[in-house]
């Protein structure tokens, strides 16, 4: 029976209290007033703490440097531990306090990870050297500075490591880990307690509390504050009793808490309190947790195994054979990156592989380059693909997650080193049945090297639930017996040892035509034999149905919902396309503006125009006609303007379409419009609008762009004598430059029609700086514009 | 003491779809090509830059005075009103960079108008999203000293001018994530806000979260629905 422990309360508040806490910081005090700081520690070991946290929680020489105190790190800290050894009994242990640097980790901020990981190693030495028994991380609001601290604690210290995290009441902490991802990431990591303290009370940290034991086999320390506070007077007050407090131990301990204590807000009370709702209290039992390899991101756990669903690894994240991504990189550009991460992960990918191996680039600063970019991008935990161990580590390091490796072969001198990655970043490993004699033939043979490198592997520290196989794919077109032999091996892993499995597929089909059927065929069969996460391509059409069919053979999609889903999506998206081609083609063309479906528009126009319609006929029968129907229809809010904006667009492809026929004059002409945003307004997007429904109207649109001083206007109005003026202001700091353009116009005697509008013009205003029409919008912009022209003609 | 440059790039792996929709207008369930909007936020996801800078002033609300080197009296009454609980203000800036504008523009100059229109909103929604997850970081920094934090007042909201775009850039510290402001009171880059919080110690003033009931601008089309 193993009994709760306790630590000590607040010690920050308490030397507010005192007075001391501000000269100039809280941990400074143990240097000038270590009888008070001792005083303190004594009080929480008659109240009953098991463990007392020495004053030291800010004492890293990042956040001392803003008192100018870095160099005092060492004294500081020595401080603090003696005066917590002041007070100790026998028993007692003595936790050496470990705050947040107070910086954000790159790219999140500018503090780079190694030197988090040096200040907190500098930190940490002088902890163990002053003679703590654990090293205890808490109020941390980023995984990434959790685990530079548990990487610097490693290097410098045997001594077991507590983590605490801080999370919102949403359950996450502020750069969005959850509990579960938490212990997905520091579990493997080596550490001994894992937990959570501040920012919320005990209520609010029961649930969480549960989430972390389904997640941990871990000890879980918990230190909630005294409820939520608030301030009175200029003070903050936590509102919560220390017999309130003490009424949630009993469920935190259900739900798993092994040590506890309190945060902001508790005293001596609260902990005495605490300590005898804790009497008697013993471990709970937790449920162990599921079979199985599980991967993180920052902000997400994704579980791969024959207990959970298939996970699609993507593999697009690859320069081989990809010239233009491999040059695209080369230049330092990682779009085509991005956009493969993106793109992969909204087809369904749950990891993604990365594999830097473009040639003539040193792969170590890229590989963290992409780990980093990626890894504010998506929510996808990586797969680090390399053969080279500086490569994998570079990856791995910066990486604020749980990794795959990809992969450790029997090669000596190289597996140990992988190993050693594994077990210090606590990342998982892809083992592949490799040696260096030469190719294992049978899923036996197979079998043995995989059992032998697992072994190994158990013996630099890894477990059960930190390998994955890979029964090696070798190409059909040379070894007929090569995809069968792929099969069996699976089969004899999920026998002999249950791992996850993985593997590449499209190997398989190299050399043959169609390898897509090939592929997806392999695909479904070793998804019989035990395949739990292909390395696939999860934007190929034929894979995506394959999965979501298989689900349904599976039962994991029950009943097929999601199945019939994309089906009847695929349905609507096919019949939208269709050209109908029967009846009045003018109609259908007028119907195909109004929906915005481009191609069908484009592909009727020609058809009105090979059955004889003259090109007016075409422009005001059917595309105007459409787009006047939808004017209206915005009009009266029963359409919206990007739905106009895809009438327009199809009413461009129609003219465009047209042009291929016939000559531009021959295009019907509505009239001429000189558009600009006016000076001091860099706005584009209003304009732009009106630009493009006014061209797709049969107006020649002079746009002079955004911030266009009104000389250029004038400019262009004398030289393109258009019958209309369109200007933009969206700003009301730049309607007065509005104003200046329209009276230098006037001034100059310009006969075309002045529209104005923009998000703060008022009709009321227009009126005012004498501009001759003002269009609330767009669609408005378009009818007055025709409205000037037909007025004009009718002079 | 050394100051603090306070630099905060976060984390966006998503852009809220629904906002993005609203920003171009699109409102209630609407019949529109959703692959549309997918690539909008696509293209906004990849060239997103998101960075925020914030900083704190303890603040006299008796004479609406923000304590800074050179003191800010706050003019007009909406945000007097807004920060009267406020003792001290957070003044912030968050941007999503250039590259997103520049999309825009280019999906116009290519005839694709409404993924013009959308790329323009999604990035909106992104800017408005970074400065969300700042919220989320100064929260966690404020609230366990008991503040409650009023929501994101900004320059041209109720009768705070926009003329005082410049104090605020500068109160912000704006210029240390590129944010910079036109002669015309703009800012660039142009999808980046500039705003304030008030940190209040008094629970019971909680002021009202954020809705279009208050604007006058009753045919915005981004206007929410109720």
């Amino acid at each position: 029976m193993r009994m709760i422990k306790i630590f000590e309360g607040a010690m920050g508040t308490r030397l507010q209290a005192l007075g001391i806490a501000d000269k100039p910081c809280p941990e400074y005090a143990s240097v000038t007033h270590p009888e008070a700081v001792t005083a303190i520690h004594r009080q929480y070991v008659e109240a009953g703490a098991d463990i007392l946290e020495c004053n030291t929680f800010g004492a890293n020489p990042l956040k001392l440097s803003y008192f100018g105190l870095a160099d005092e790190t060492e004294k500081i800290i020595t401080a603090g531990v003696n005066a917590s050894r002041a007070a100790l009994k026998p028993g007692i242990q003595i936790a050496g306090n470990i705050g947040p640097s107070g910086r954000l980790i790159a790219p999140l901020g500018d503090l780079g990870f190694e030197e988090a990981c040096e200040a907190y190693a500098r930190q940490i030495k002088a902890l163990a050297a002053a003679g703590v028994d654990y090293i205890l991380f808490e109020t941390i609001i980023d995984i990434q500075e959790m685990r530079a601290g548990v990487l610097a604690a490693k290097a410098v210290t045997n001594l077991p490591i507590i983590c605490q995290l801080t999370y919102d009441a949403q359950g996450r902490t502020v750069t969005g880990t959850d509990p579960r991802t938490a212990a997905a990431i520091l579990e493997p990591m080596g550490i001994s307690v894992i937990g959570m303290n501040c920012s919320l009370g005990p209520e609010q940290l029961l649930p969480l509390v549960k989430e972390l034991g389904e997640a941990t086999s871990l000890p879980i320390s918990v230190q909630p504050n005294a409820g939520i506070p608030v301030l009175r007077d200029g003070k903050t007050i936590f509102p919560l009793s220390p017999t309130e407090m003490a009424a949630w131990v009993p469920k935190l301990v259900e739900v798993g808490a092994t040590i506890l204590g309190g945060c902001c807000g508790t005293t001596t009370e609260h902990i005495r309190a605490i300590k005898e709702a804790s009497q008697g209290l013993t471990f709970a039992k937790r449920q162990p947790l599921p079979q199985g390899v599980r991967l993180a991101s920052r902000t997400k756990t994704v579980w791969l195994g024959e207990k959970h669903s298939t996970v699609l690894i993507g593999e697009r994240i690859n320069p081989s054979g990809r010239k233009a991504m491999a040059a695209d990189i080369k230049n330092g550009d990682l779009t085509a990156v991005k956009r493969e991460a993106l793109n992969q992960v909204q087809a369904g990918a749950e990891v993604l592989d990365i594999n830097m191996g473009v040639p003539g680039v040193d792969q170590k600063p890229l590989m963290k380059d992409v780990v980093e970019t990626l890894s504010m991008l998506v929510a996808a935990p990586f797969s680090i693909d390399s053969t080279d161990p500086a490569v994998v580590e570079a990856g791995l390091r910066n990486f604020p997650g749980r990794a795959l490796i990809n992969s450790v072969s029997d090669k000596p001198g190289v597996k140990e080193q992988i190993f050693a990655l594994a077990k210090k970043y606590g990342a998982a490993v892809l083992v592949l049945p490799l040696e260096e004699k030469g190719l294992p033939k049978t899923a036996e043979e197979r079998l043995t090297i995989v059992k032998r490198l697992v072994a190994e592997g158990k013996a630099a520290g890894l477990s059960d639930g930190d390998f994955m196989l890979d029964p090696l794919v070798l190409t059909a077109a040379s070894d007929g017996q090569a995809p069968r032999e792929t099969l069996r091996t699976l089969q004899q892993y999920r026998q002999e040892l249950g791992y996850p499995t993985t593997m590449g597929l499209s190997n398989v089909s190299f050399g043959l035509p169609g390898r897509e059927d090939i592929n997806s065929a392999f695909y479904l069969m070793a998804l019989a034999s035990g395949l739990d996460a292909p390395i696939i391509n999860p934007c190929s059409e034929k894979i995506k149905t394959m999965t979501a069919a298989s689900k349904v053979i599976r039962g994991t999609d029950s009943q097929g919902i999601e199945y019939s889903k994309n089906y009847v999506e695929k349905n609507i998206e096919a019949s939208s396309t269709l050209a109908v081609t029967s009846g009045d083609v003018l109609a259908e063309l007028c119907q195909a503006v109004m929906t915005g479906e481009k191609e069908r528009a484009a592909t009727l126009a020609l058809a009105a125009f090979e059955q004889g319609h003259t090109a007016s006929e075409i422009t005001a029968n059917a595309l105007v006609k459409g787009m006047h129907i939808v004017g209206e229809d915005f009009g009266a809010a029963r359409t919206f303007l990007p739905q106009v904006m895809l009438a327009a667009e199809a009413m461009k492809t129609s003219f465009d379409a047209l042009r291929t026929k016939i000559k531009a004059e021959d295009l019907p002409y509505a009239g001429k419009v000189v558009l600009a945003t006016v000076k001091g307004d860099i706005h584009d997007l209003g304009k732009n609008i009106v630009s493009a429904l006014l061209s797709n109207s049969g107006f020649a649109v002079v746009d002079l762009g955004k911030d266009v001083d009104p000389e250029t206007i004038l400019a262009a109005v004398q030289k393109e004598k258009p019958e209309i003026v369109g200007l933009c202001a969206l700003m009301t700091t730049t309607l007065g430059s509005m104003e200046e353009t329209i009276k230098l116009l006037h001034k100059e005697g310009t006969t075309a029609k002045i529209i104005v509008g923009g998000a703060v013009l008022t009709a009321e205003y227009a009126k005012e700086i004498n501009a001759d029409m003002y269009a609330s919008d767009g669609v408005q912009a378009v009818r007055m514009a025709e409205q000037i022209v037909k007025e004009n003609k009718n002079k | 003491m050394q100051k603090q440059n306070n630099i905060y790039r976060p984390i966006l792996n998503y852009i809220n779809r629904q906002e993005t929709k609203r920003y171009a207008g699109l409102r209630k369930d609407q019949d529109f090509p959703e692959k549309l909007v997918d690539e909008a936020c696509n293209i906004v996801m990849m060239l997103k830059e998101p960075q925020t800078v914030w900083t704190v002033y303890p603040y006299d609300n008796c004479n609406a005075c923000v304590q800074a080197q050179n003191e800010y009296f706050i003019p007009g009454n909406s945000l007097r009103k807004h920060l009267a609980c406020a003792t001290q203000v957070i003044f912030l800036s968050a941007t999503v960079g250039e590259m997103v504008e520049q999309a825009a523009s280019d999906a116009f100059a290519r005839g694709e108008y409404a993924l013009g229109m959308l790329i323009d909103a999604a990035a909106t929604a992104a800017v408005e999203q970074t400065a969300d997850e700042l919220e989320k970081l100064l929260a966690n920094k404020f609230a366990k000293l008991g503040f409650r934090m009023t929501f994101r007042f900004s320059p041209g909201y109720g009768d705070w001018d926009l003329s005082e775009q410049d104090k605020v850039v500068k109160l912000a510290n704006a210029g240390a994530i590129g944010v910079t402001l036109t002669d015309s009171l703009m800012l660039m880059p142009r999808k980046s806000i500039t705003a304030v919080i008030g940190l209040c110690p008094d629970i019971e003033k909680e002021t009202p979260s954020k809705g279009c009931n208050k604007c006058t601008k009753l045919d915005c089309l981004m206007r929410r629905d109720g």
